[in-house]
């Protein structure tokens, strides 16, 4: 099971940072492992895929920002209601800026 | 201290008297000796390199061309291997001699009781540590004798994998004057300086790589809401249509399934890679792999979508 990484601008919107790791994932049949910020400019996040074992899709990707104040826990607890497990917990760039999120699936 | 001498005398003995890093060289391969190539004997060569060259004969011309070529390679490693080994001994020597000229030094700091002369004992041994340090970094910049080796002889191996390259090359394309000037980068690749040089210059390319790498974006552009969605449908109608045709039970279904894989393949326009030998394995790869080729041309989503839903072929 091979291990790559890619970068992508940081400057991408949550919706559009979690489309195109979802046409990553499926188009490309391996599943996010790991996501984070790149030190280095021009902001840019780092996403880390793992190959998938199989042909069938991962269940979706879902990447909530955890915003000032927010209560970590109870994101945490509606989003397990739903049925998906936390994967990690990352800081990363949100259109540019230094965002704090928690990745589901 | 009589001690300390006589530890300083027997390293100088066995470091400068005896050779200790290599065997005697035969008289043959000694460049003191007469594997010396002399000015006398190159000028002789040199002029009948010239006159055979007036005279057409370019044959006769390359042998001749080649000969000194390889009689002033044998002078340039003969005495490189010299230096090499000196380079090593003499640092050791040095470093060896500052070991136990310090350690005797904080001897005779720790057992002498005069204040005074404890001070200018303990000033004289930083003076030295200091000294030794400036040593290091202005002859060597603080690089270790391997490191600079290793890089001299990189350089070295380059210029005369280059120069043995030319030599198959006839006189009229590989003059001996162009020899010579590979000859004289040769000599140069060999020295402390061009090791230095080429290391800073190593390091400032790897450091403009390590840069330019930082700097790069894999994906500029984000895939939209529309794409995303093809993307989960595309998979979701891959992965049926895979174990239908690979793992299906109703041998009908996997032959439906199979000509709705090479269909699909032939609607993204890559048929002619699917042959009536194609196995079912390698049919379904094909269009995995065509799929995942759909993620460098975006505007491709559609069609591949297209291609593997069976209701979207429907006119």
């Amino acid at each position: 099971m091979a291990t790559t990484t890619k970068s992508l601008d940081g400057n991408f919107s949550l919706a559009e940072l979690q489309q195109t790791l979802t046409a990553q994932e499926n188009l490309g049949f391996k599943h996010v492992t790991g996501l984070q910020k790149r030190d280095a400019p021009p902001p840019a996040n780092i996403a880390t895929f793992e190959d998938d074992t199989g042909v069938d899709p991962n269940p979706p990707l879902v990447i909530v920002q955890i915003g000032a104040g927010a209560d970590f826990n109870a994101i945490k607890a509606g989003q397990t209601a739903q049925g998906r497990a936390l994967l990690f917990q990352s800081q990363i760039f949100i259109a540019g800026v230094d965002s704090s999120v928690a990745v589901f699936r | 201290m009589l001690g300390h001498l006589a530890a300083i005398v027997l390293i100088t003995c066995l470091t400068g008297c005896v050779h200790i890093n290599r065997p005697p060289i035969p008289a043959t391969l000694d460049p003191g000796n007469q594997a010396k190539y002399s000015v006398d004997a190159f000028n002789h060569a040199y002029t009948n390199y010239q006159q055979l060259l007036q005279s057409g004969e370019y044959e006769k011309a390359k042998l001749q061309r080649d000969s000194i070529i390889n009689r002033i390679e044998v002078d340039v490693e003969g005495n490189y291997r010299e230096y090499e080994g000196k380079l090593s001994s003499t640092r050791a020597t040095v470093d060896t001699l500052s070991d136990v000229t310090q350690l005797g030094l904080s001897a005779a700091t720790g057992v002498i009781g005069n204040v005074d002369i404890k001070d200018m004992l303990a000033a004289s041994l930083t003076a030295f540590k200091g000294s030794k340090l400036s040593f290091d970094k202005n002859f060597f910049r603080e690089k270790t004798t391997e490191i600079l080796i290793s890089k001299m002889q990189a350089s070295r191996d380059k210029v005369r994998n280059r120069i043995t390259t030319k030599m198959a090359l006839p006189v009229q394309q590989y003059a001996f004057e162009e020899a010579w000037r590979d000859l004289v980068e040769f000599f140069y690749s060999g020295t402390l300086q061009s090791a230095l040089v080429q290391l800073a210059n190593d390091a400032g390319a790897d450091a403009a790589a390590a840069k330019k790498q930082a700097e790069t974006i894999d994906i500029k552009r984000a895939s939209t809401e529309e794409e995303a969605k093809l993307a989960v449908r595309i998979r979701s109608n891959f992965a049926k249509l895979y174990n239908q045709a690979l793992k299906g039970a109703d041998p009908n279904a996997r032959a439906d399934a199979l000509k709705t894989a090479k269909d699909a393949i032939v609607v993204m326009g890559q048929g002619d890679k699917i042959t009536d030998k194609s196995t079912p394995e390698e049919i379904l790869n094909l269009l995995r792999t065509l799929v995942i080729d759909s993620l460098n041309h975006p505007e491709d989503i559609p069609k591949v979508d297209k291609a593997l839903t069976p209701s979207a072929k429907e006119p």
